[in-house]
């Protein structure tokens, strides 16, 4: 694809954006007017319901569905990138299942309170776990199937876990694995952005050793790519992505794999440089549209997250699926 | 071989209880839509109908009063603990969530065993418990078991209570225990002071403070439709429920957002889920921003949940007279069920 | 360049052993050996990539194991010859991944950068590939492209995996012809492992014999000897 041709995708996607978190902005039951917008931000009056809608409710739920969007995204690049295999996605080393695995605890014994909390401590531990394993280990397959079974293991663990938790404790893990974007709080954002921020600075750092990693590690570590200490740091921003998001919405299915591939189909190109600002782009559009979506049907039929992505990625995995196998 | 054997016992059986089973004609249920019970010459015949399926009947006689009951649900725990039956009772699903003081003390003096749940029960269980009979209610739909079971020779019983449209038919069911128990003039007699109280407590109009009911779970608030059983029960109580005027008998999934407008002016909010504010919080961090959270006063049961499920299907008219002293803004002590949520 | 003292080369047994070779610049060593006797993982073990039982390797009198992959990539380049293409990878982007241990953090190419990528591109004769897709192009030309991406790296010394597989006759022959030139005009290293015996002999080059267990270097050989040696 022509440099310029790519050049001008870019800004179309760039121009989208802004739409699109318009219609997820209006898209809500409530209709608001533009003041109460501006005034949520500039003279926030906690006694107002438009205002508290704006800045607890709309605002959390836009910046979750573009971070989430993008940080899957991303995720689901690093691993698709590294395993040389685009059906990878920002689960496959079960870094989610760590979080899981916490979650299924706090809710099945009873302690709701630091959810989140324990949401990130279970991702990181388990991201953590990986990257120690990985240093040990020289062959990638292997980390893989250590991945696949501690993915494993932790759903036969939450699985033992719910056949003894009461009806309730049930209901809320169940709600909680089907996604959602609203349980965020507008106090809780801005360590969110933080993290989110450094996640996305430290992808740029990524960019030559993930287009080295495109043609093999053996071949990238013959042009002198450091092949562990590159693997840690990948495993390491995924962590950071799949933990953040898993965390705070729980996990959210499709997007990590789905995403990747449609920038790469749609750019055609394997420089990260520009995937990574496509699927950043992309993946927060993609979420921004998909939950605007669920908002408009919210008068008429409640769905949950999960179910939408679903409906949407798994045909376009088995569209991949068809493409690669021809 | 056994199998077969089995089958022709239960034929043979079967011819046996016809002749005895011309009922005189008259059901004895008067509200409930899918119980049926027929006074025989030498028992009662018991006719449950499935709410969906027109053409599915279940139809048994009963002479002798059930020695051993498997229950599955709380609800027959209550029916059973108001005709002082509890002793019947051989199985029950789960003693977490068991109300009644001697039922509790039975199970831990080992007179009855505990199965788990309806859907996975231990068969082995049950026939450890000598159940003769296994009452279900088959909120998933159906009882996979009941074939095994009919072919072990226990009699399963459905319980559809908990379809009933209206709150005397449910407690209606009372008397399906009184026929297993032997005590049907019993049975008729409680149910008739309950009728009376239930009627005596009904409220002509709705002159309450905006009431809301209900609560988040995942990214909905769920609350109970406008022709819902429940909806029902609040316009007899005088609770003005905001969603009384929406269609449908189920529930209504609504955004907080929609919740948070259309509650703006609510001053009574029933059955959050939790007894306390502090948990409502915990759940769902958003729920401080409600306009009633701090407006209104909150009401549920959940403080002592085993008893509101155990004896409210029962007992409507205790349920219809704590509402209506909710609605009447009167001071709230002495509750059956409710009680206020700090 | 190289040398290799009492090295054994192998995954869990010894595979081929190499008392004392010295691989100078200037010259195009031709591997020669029985298919599966362990030429590739003699390639392999040279390149840094795999490592040695036993011995020492060093590049200019310092040990191999002391450089930092980097320093190896400026160093030696080893053709993947099993290269199956990428999706949506340019040719002319592969070949310019050769750079990459000269480029900076972010990988970007200088005006050099691609001038060497367009002259190795017209040395092999594949100017014509550069915009097209590495995995819609044959295994003959995609063969070219991996030679040419080690060329790119511009190190001193080169080894090559069997790199004529999928060639018809005239590119070998070409190949060979162009690995002699770069060397003696370069002064380049080049090891390549290879079952094209006659073009190697009319080349002249020297052999590395691989046989019996033991890797040795002759400088002339003729045909009958290899072959005796190879039974």
């Amino acid at each position: 694809m022509k440099d310029w041709t790519l050049k001008w995708m870019f800004i179309c996607l760039l121009c989208f954006l802004p739409l699109a978190m318009y219609l997820h902005l209006i898209s809500g039951q409530i209709e608001l007017s533009f003041a109460s917008y501006l005034d949520s931000i500039l003279n926030f009056d906690s006694k107002n319901t438009s205002q508290v809608l704006v800045r607890e409710f709309r605002v959390p739920r836009l910046l979750m569905a573009m971070m989430a969007g993008a940080g899957l995204s991303l995720s689901g690049m690093f691993m698709q990138t590294l395993f040389k295999n685009p059906l990878a996605g920002p689960y496959v080393l079960g870094i989610n299942s760590g979080a899981s695995l916490l979650i299924a605890l706090s809710l099945m014994t009873g302690v709701h309170f630091f959810q989140s909390n324990f949401g990130l401590i279970g991702a990181f531990a388990a991201g953590l776990l990986m990257m120690l394993i990985a240093q040990r280990l020289k062959s990638q397959i292997t980390l893989l199937l250590v991945g696949l079974m501690f993915g494993s293991f932790t759903s036969a663990i939450v699985s033992i876990l719910e056949s003894f938790a009461g009806a309730e404790s049930l209901k809320s893990y169940t709600m909680w694995s089907m996604g959602s974007l609203q349980q965020v709080e507008f106090g809780q954002l801005g360590i969110i952005l933080v993290i989110f921020a450094l996640g996305i600075v430290a992808s740029f750092l990524l960019v030559k050793p993930l287009n080295m990693l495109v043609i093999g590690e053996k071949s990238a570590a013959l042009l002198g790519l450091p092949i562990k200490a590159t693997r840690m740091f990948v495993l390491l921003l995924t962590a950071l992505f799949a933990g953040l998001i898993t965390a705070f919405c729980g996990p959210i299915a499709f997007v990590g794999i789905a995403i990747p591939n449609l920038s790469r189909i749609l750019f055609q190109t394997t420089n990260h440089r520009y995937l990574i600002i496509g699927n950043i782009l992309i993946g927060a559009i993609f979420l921004l549209l998909t939950d605007a979506f669920i908002q408009v049907l919210e008068g008429h039929i409640s769905i949950p997250l999960n179910a939408l992505t679903s409906i949407i990625g798994a045909p376009f995995v088995v569209f991949l699926l068809i493409r690669k196998l021809r | 071989m056994v199998v077969l054997l089995l089958c022709l016992a239960s034929c043979s059986n079967q011819e046996k209880q016809s002749q005895q089973t011309k009922s005189t004609g008259v059901n004895i249920c008067r509200y409930s839509k899918y119980l049926g019970v027929f006074k025989t010459k030498n028992g009662y015949l018991i006719r449950i109908q499935h709410p969906d399926n027109q053409k599915k009947r279940f139809q048994f006689y009963v002479s002798n009063a059930a020695q051993h009951l498997a229950v599955l649900s709380s609800t027959h725990i209550g029916m059973l603990s108001a005709l002082n039956e509890e002793k019947r009772i051989a199985a029950i699903t789960d003693i977490r969530y068991v109300y009644s003081p001697l039922v509790k003390k039975r199970f831990k003096q080992k007179h009855m065993v505990a199965l788990q749940n309806e859907q996975t029960m231990s068969v082995d269980q049950l026939l450890r418990s000598k159940s003769e009979y296994v009452v279900y209610s088959a909120f998933s739909g159906s009882f996979s078991q009941e074939e095994r079971l009919e072919k072990l020779g226990i009699h399963c019983i459905p319980n559809f209570d908990w379809r009933e449209q209206t709150a005397l038919g449910r407690a209606e069911w009372l008397l399906l225990f009184g026929v297993l128990s032997a005590k049907v003039p019993e049975a008729v007699e409680l149910f008739k002071s309950i009728e009376i109280a239930y009627e005596r407590a009904k409220k002509e109009n709705v002159n309450s403070k905006e009431m809301i009911s209900g609560n988040v779970t995942g990214d909905f608030w769920y609350a109970p439709a406008g022709q819902s059983f429940m909806s029902e029960l609040f316009k007899n109580s005088g609770l003005n429920y905001i969603y009384h005027g929406t269609k449908g008998t189920g529930s209504l999934a609504y955004s907080m957002e929609k919740v948070m407008k259309d509650g703006s002016n609510v001053k009574i909010w029933l059955n959050p889920g939790f007894s306390s504010k502090n948990e409502i919080v915990q759940v769902n961090p958003k729920a401080k921003y409600m306009p009633f959270f701090k407006e209104a006063r909150i009401f549920c049961y959940t403080h002592d949940g085993n008893k509101f499920w155990e004896m409210s299907t029962l007992r409507p008219d205790w349920l219809l007279e704590d509402l209506a002293q909710i609605a009447a803004g009167k001071t709230t002590k002495n509750l059956h069920f409710y009680k206020e949520v700090k | 360049m190289i040398q290799l003292t009492r090295v054994s080369v192998g995954y869990s047994g010894e595979l081929l052993h190499a008392e004392k070779l010295e691989l100078e610049a200037g010259k195009v060593y031709a591997l020669v050996g029985r298919n599966g006797i362990g030429k590739s993982t003699f390639i392999q073990t040279i390149s840094g990539i795999q490592k040695q039982l036993a011995g020492e390797i060093t590049m200019n009198g310092q040990l191999i194991s002391e450089y930092n992959p980097r320093e190896i990539a400026e160093f030696i380049s080893l053709v993947d010859t099993r290269f199956e293409g990428v999706e949506y990878l340019k040719v002319k982007d592969y070949l310019a991944l050769g750079r990459a241990p000269f480029t900076d953090a972010f990988g970007r190419m200088d005006s050099n950068d691609w001038r060497i990528v367009e002259e190795v591109a017209s040395d092999l004769s594949i100017q014509h590939l550069l915009e097209k897709n590495t995995d819609q192009i044959s295994d003959g030309e995609r063969q070219l492209c991996s030679v040419g991406r080690a060329f790119v790296q511009e190190t001193p010394v080169i080894l090559l995996d069997e790199p004529t597989a999928f060639l018809d006759y005239i590119n070998r022959k070409k190949l060979l012809e162009l690995l002699v030139r770069l060397s003696r005009e370069k002064k380049k290293c080049i090891v390549l492992s290879t079952h094209d015996l006659d073009l190697c002999l009319d080349q002249k080059v020297p052999f590395l014999l691989a046989a019996h267990g033991t890797v040795s270097l002759h400088e002339t050989l003729s045909k009958e000897t290899i072959i005796e040696a190879m039974s």
